[in-house]
């Protein structure tokens, strides 16, 4: 799957924090971009392990080498490896995430939205030692963050990749609105089986959700919009709440008793 | 109101989130946001570096700071509620917004901040009670009392969670400010040295520009932070997602029925 075009959602639906690519075939997708502040917890988690995993290393290499020749080699040669292999290795062969992004639901993938390859995972972490603590104390890595449409640090940039936050699954809990009144009277009127698309479902599913939070009044100017095309629709009274409209009909797209 | 023409896409949203989605905002909207920032910082840079001038008066910017941050912060603030729903910003408008809010800025922002801070004890009560009220203040201005009261329900429920995003913006701001003033440091040895050494800092430091700038920059950035994270807790309380979602599959079905 090759992309044809990159653009921010922003022009469309208000500035947000995600990409928005577009096949060849036109699908769009939309990548929750990981910035700076969700990736330093996440690289804030990785440089724990990484200092423990080469500390332990480290000395596991010297007590090997005692009674040998060999000295501080082995153990400083495993060390060196340690702290420039952590992020290769786990990204390379982890599909782009170490423990600590697995942790807080990031991914590296390339500016196409691909998996990355094992080259990249090379050149990342490579050029992106220059975004670190050593010398610029992590300034170049924030300014190039700041400063690139996708929160491209320079490693990033030269290995033409990018950081997105895997969402996890809409799952609705089901929530019983039948045992109401005003509800139960309503149900007749509306079919066995509704087809509501996942637009209409996921706005009656967050309303359903949500509406115990807001008092009379407020449901029923956040309901009618939706509730006025629906009593058209299915022909219900025109004296019902438009609470009672969606919760009704929200019973039957979920649970279609 | 309308949702649907907001300047960021309406959504509850996480602190990383909003930390990001400040980033996102600042960015896009720099040549708006950094002139707000800078007329209300720079007066309080200036009287800042004339009070460290004075003799032994430097442990005064830890009493200054707070007290100034609300009020270095109220233009950015009412630029922000203007670009969030489209309305037209002029300097005129900002500073009448600002003076109409006046008296109560002086009352919350002055004289019972320094109160709550030189009690000391009562210092946590500062982002917890009064965290959004520049926001209620300046955006909603509402009587003295019903202000307070505002404030106080806009953290309803989320109250820890909002104390907690508090804190751990103060100390990603102190992680900045490290960062910067050892970055800056290293950037001007390499040039004027040609060396890569980090220097050891000691307390002058504190009230020279490499802190002070990043220091008013974290706070700058804040204001952003703060802003967004009132616009999500009033989305939460008001249901402002949930209630354009509903406008749009209401939509989409009225044009549906017109085919």
């Amino acid at each position: 799957m090759s992309m044809s075009s990159l653009s921010s959602s922003s022009e469309l639906t208000g500035l947000d924090t995600t990409i928005r690519l577009v096949t060849p075939e036109r699908i769009v997708f939309l990548y929750p971009l990981a910035g700076p502040f969700r990736r330093a917890i996440a690289y804030l988690i990785d440089m724990i392990l990484e200092t423990a995993l080469a500390l332990a290393i480290f000395v596991l290499a010297l007590i090997l080498s005692i009674q040998t020749t060999l000295g501080f080699g082995p153990a400083l040669a495993a060390y060196f490896l340690m702290l420039w292999g952590y992020g290769i290795f786990w990204e390379g062969l982890f599909n782009g995430r170490t423990p600590g992004k697995r942790m807080f639901g990031l991914r590296v993938v390339t500016e196409d939205g691909l998996p990355i390859s094992a080259t990249q995972a090379v050149i990342r972490n490579t050029v992106g030692a220059v975004d670190g603590l050593i010398p610029f104390c992590y300034l170049t890595g924030l300014a190039s963050m700041l400063l690139t449409n996708r929160f491209q640090r320079l490693g990033d940039l030269a290995a033409g990749t990018m950081v997105i936050v895997e969402e996890k699954t809409w799952r609705p809990r089901i929530e019983r609105t039948d045992k109401e009144p005003e509800v139960a009277a309503l149900l007749p009127w509306v079919p066995l089986r509704v087809g509501a698309g996942s637009e209409l479902s996921r706005a009656l599913a967050d309303y359903v959700k949500v509406r115990s939070r807001f008092g009379k009044a407020r449901r029923e100017e956040m309901a009618e919009p939706l509730a006025r095309p629906i009593r058209l629709r299915y022909g219900l009274p025109a004296g019902s709440t438009a609470d009672a409209v969606l919760c009704a009909l929200y019973h039957r797209a979920f649970l279609g008793e | 109101m309308k949702f649907d023409r907001t300047l960021v896409k309406i959504r509850e949203r996480s602190f990383p989130d909003l930390l990001d989605l400040a980033v996102v905002v600042t960015r896009k909207r720099f040549n708006l946001i950094a002139p707000a920032a800078i007329v209300g910082i720079v007066p309080f840079l200036v009287l800042n570096a004339w009070v460290v001038s004075l003799d032994d008066l430097d442990g005064l910017l830890i009493l200054l700071i707070p007290l100034e941050a609300p009020w270095a912060t109220a233009p950015l603030t009412v630029v922000l509620a203007r670009l969030m729903f489209g309305e037209k910003i002029s300097f005129g408008r900002t500073a009448k917004r600002l003076f109409g809010s006046l008296p109560s800025l002086i009352f919350f922002q002055l004289i019972l901040r320094a109160i709550l801070l030189l009690m000391i004890v009562t210092s946590p009560l500062i982002p917890t009670r009064l965290g959004f009220m520049n926001e209620v203040l300046l955006l909603e201005r509402q009587s003295v009392f019903k202000s307070f009261r505002r404030a106080g329900t806009l953290r309803d429920r989320r109250g820890g969670d909002l104390f907690g995003q508090f804190l751990a913006y103060v100390i990603a701001s102190a992680v900045f400010i490290v960062c910067c003033y050892v970055g800056s440091g290293t950037i001007l040895n390499s040039i004027f040295d040609s060396n890569l050494t980090w220097e050891e800092p000691d307390f002058a430091d504190l009230t020279g520009l490499r802190v002070q700038i990043p220091l008013w920059i974290a706070i700058g950035f804040g204001a952003v932070v703060r802003f967004f994270s009132y616009i999500d807790q009033r989305i939460r309380l008001e249901g402002w997602e949930v209630e354009l979602r509903l406008k749009l599959a209401g939509q989409a079905m009225e044009e549906a029925r017109g085919w």
